[in-house]
């Protein structure tokens, strides 16, 4: 089995040298081995149960017994589209998109910070100070939220000493968005669903401005173009593929939480509280379905306006 | 952008083509550097340095890794401030003006070439970013595609290139600007070796026909010797000898320039004096030395020394050998036929003319 001419000596033969030689000559074993496990997962666990969703979003109910009716009808589909929840599509689709956009804004200079200028230690401390929030659960932060935010909380209490109090005050009194308190607001709840979703904004775009050599910025500034206009036509269209990855996590988590709104903002609902109270106490499964379908249409159709805008051009 | 600004004026003057720059280069000092130093931490990357590089010159900034020519390059695009001392661009003293504000381009050693933009696109990069038209811009980037011997991959991705053609690109891309210094940053360091032969000949050849100052850093002296009006050896933050290739080669000032360009012996007052020279720090060019058998006679006028043959290397045509001379070890580069019989171990007698023997200044 050994090919040497060294005289060392040689390794004991085991049956774990002789199955890595059969892997060796056969690459394709190899690969289905590694393969298949995952692949029976996503396969059955996940697409599976994505298609048996997609299906009941087809089935009805029947009003009177409220049990399920599987025929295949567009009856729920159209229930989808009255006002009332689309309404609820429409405000979760805003809430998402404009904690998405706040937290490509928020993020980008943190992120170009560490990529650029953060090296040994500062660069430790970045992820530390990136990672640590998600290393706490997730109800714990939540909560902690309600009460930073409540009307006697830690953030009127600071911007009353401040005297920013009229400040928020007047955020509060501002129609549709505002509320009795940060804590009841879709600003509250807008608030915090940046905080939670902030890291995941800014790993990926770290991530792409890593692998922005530093001399296409000193190369665009020795052809003529100011800072600005280095950003703006190198810097950003590089970084872009990392903003299109975190707008999906940012995004589609916001499509799909249930449990934040439920504690923090008013009491309307987002879209995943209506999948889950839909489920749950109403136990309208098929229309449950149909909403838990909205997202998947939605990401979609932003992933394929990324595509053609030249978000992944970089790549 | 401010189009006013009076550095930028080389770039707003209306021309017809690339090849229009080929006006008689202005005369005069292109780029001054007086007292010059830059440090980083405790590390002097460039130390009190005091030069000229004059207008329309191809001038080479040659030396070792670490020994401050990038810094000294990097200098005068403006991505370092100096520390001390004053950079002229032109006459116009540069200190606080960024890299975009400066009538000068730069060839980057990994060219930099923009990954999201085709070849056309990056080569007009400059024009588009100072406002030009698309039709205008195109043109002139066709035009300098052309100067490099692009024509046709104008709708490429800098990623489908090879070596070679993305460094043409970073070329045309530099020089559609028409700068009035072209800085490059051993740009032909990543080719093999016969494209690197072929670009030395082109770049030199268009520096001729452009009439454009070149600076030109590099770690290879061939290169520098063979393309350079002047060249500048660096070592350790400091210029050690600036001079034509012939100077450079063949007076060299120091030790360091002696044995750095074209490894040469450098024997000190002592040793030179016991070979018949003089009782200086001496340079004595491999290619200077003849080798021949033990007891061979040397013609009257001659200086020689007899020694043991340690190593004899292939190079082709010639052969690279090293004698040790009671304790001294001499190289020769001698013709192949000189040495066909030499063994490793072997006496020879080597000789070679006392003017070949050249003196240098002596060490402190």
């Amino acid at each position: 089995m050994t090919a040497g001419v060294l005289d060392l000596p040689i390794p004991r033969e085991s049956l774990s040298r002789r199955f890595s030689d059969a892997l060796f000559r056969r690459q394709g074993l190899l690969l289905t081995l590694l393969l298949v496990p995952p692949l029976l997962w996503l396969g059955i666990v996940y697409v599976g149960s994505l298609i048996a969703l997609l299906l009941q979003s087809f089935f009805s109910i029947d009003e009177f017994s409220g049990t399920i009716v599987r025929e295949f009808t567009l009856k729920t589909y159209a229930e989808l589209l009255q006002p009332a929840n689309l309404d609820v599509i429409l405000r979760t689709v805003v809430m998402a998109a404009a904690v998405t956009l706040a937290s490509a804004i928020l993020a980008f200079p943190v992120a170009y910070y560490a990529a650029r200028y953060a090296y040994g230690r500062m660069k430790a401390a970045f992820y530390l100070a990136i990672m640590m929030p998600l290393w706490s659960s997730y109800l714990v932060k939540v909560y902690a939220w309600k009460l930073l935010l409540a009307k006697e909380g830690a953030v009127a209490w600071a911007a009353d000493r401040i005297g920013a109090m009229p400040m928020i005050d007047g955020l509060l009194s501002a129609p549709l968005i505002g509320g009795p308190s940060l804590s009841v607001s879709y600003i509250g709840q807008f608030l915090v669903f940046i905080y939670l979703w902030l890291p995941f904004m800014i790993l990926p775009i770290q991530a792409a401005l890593e692998r922005v050599p530093g001399s296409l910025v000193e190369a665009s500034a020795d052809l003529g173009a100011s800072p600005n206009q280095t950003f703006c036509t190198v810097v950003l269209p590089l970084a872009m593929p990392g903003v299109a990855a975190g707008s999906i996590f940012t995004f589609s988590l916001t499509l799909g939480d249930y449990i934040l709104p439920q504690i923090i903002g008013p009491s309307t609902l987002l879209l995943g509280q209506a999948v889950y109270v839909l489920q749950g106490t109403a136990g309208n499964i098929p229309l449950a379905a149909a909403f838990a379908v909205v997202p998947i249409m939605v990401m979609a159709v932003y992933l394929l306006a990324a595509k053609r805008l030249g978000a992944f051009d970089a790549f | 952008m401010t189009s006013g600004a009076p550095l930028m004026s080389v770039h707003t003057r209306p021309q017809d083509t690339v090849a229009a720059q080929s006006l008689a280069p202005a005369h005069g000092c292109a780029v001054r550097f007086q007292d010059v130093a830059r440090h980083f931490g405790a590390v002097r990357a460039v130390d009190g340095l005091d030069f000229d590089i004059r207008a329309g010159e191809f001038f080479s900034m040659l030396g070792p890794s670490g020994s401050g020519k990038t810094t000294c390059l990097r200098l005068i695009a403006g991505f370092e401030q100096p520390d001390a001392g004053t950079i002229s661009i032109f006459g116009e003293p540069v200190a606080g003006v960024p890299p975009y504000r400066r009538a000068v381009n730069t060839v980057f050693q990994d060219y930099a070439l923009f990954p999201h933009l085709n070849v056309l696109d990056n080569v007009t990069y400059g024009l588009r970013i100072r406002g030009m038209g698309r039709a205008e811009r195109e043109r002139l980037g066709r035009e300098a595609l052309a100067l490099v011997k692009l024509v046709g991959f104008e709708a490429r991705r800098p990623q489908q290139l090879s070596g070679g053609q993305r460094q043409r690109v970073a070329l045309a891309r530099a020089l559609v600007n028409r700068p009035k210094v072209l800085l490059l940053d051993e740009p032909l360091g990543a080719l093999d070796l016969k494209l690197r032969e072929e670009m030395q000949v082109e770049l030199k050849a268009l520096q001729r026909s452009l009439g454009l100052t070149f600076i030109f850093v590099t770690h290879d002296q061939g290169e520098a010797l063979s393309m350079s009006d002047r060249v500048a050896v660096f070592n350790a933050g400091r210029i050690v000898q600036v001079g034509t290739p012939e100077e450079i080669y063949e007076r060299p000032q120091a030790r360091f320039v002696a044995e750095f360009v074209g490894g040469s012996n450098v024997l000190g007052p002592d040793v030179a004096a016991r070979f018949g020279g003089p009782s200086r720090l001496v340079s004595l060019r491999p290619e200077a030395i003849a080798v021949r058998p033990a007891g061979y006679t040397v013609e009257p006028g001659r200086l020689h020394a007899d020694g043991t043959c340690i190593e004899v290397q292939y190079q082709g045509a010639m052969r690279r050998v090293i004698v040790d001379c009671e304790g001294v070890r001499l190289c020769a580069l001698v013709p192949a036929s000189d040495v066909r019989d030499l063994r490793p171990g072997e006496p020879s007698r080597l000789f070679w003319s006392p003017y070949a023997m050249h003196a240098m200044e002596d060490e402190r």
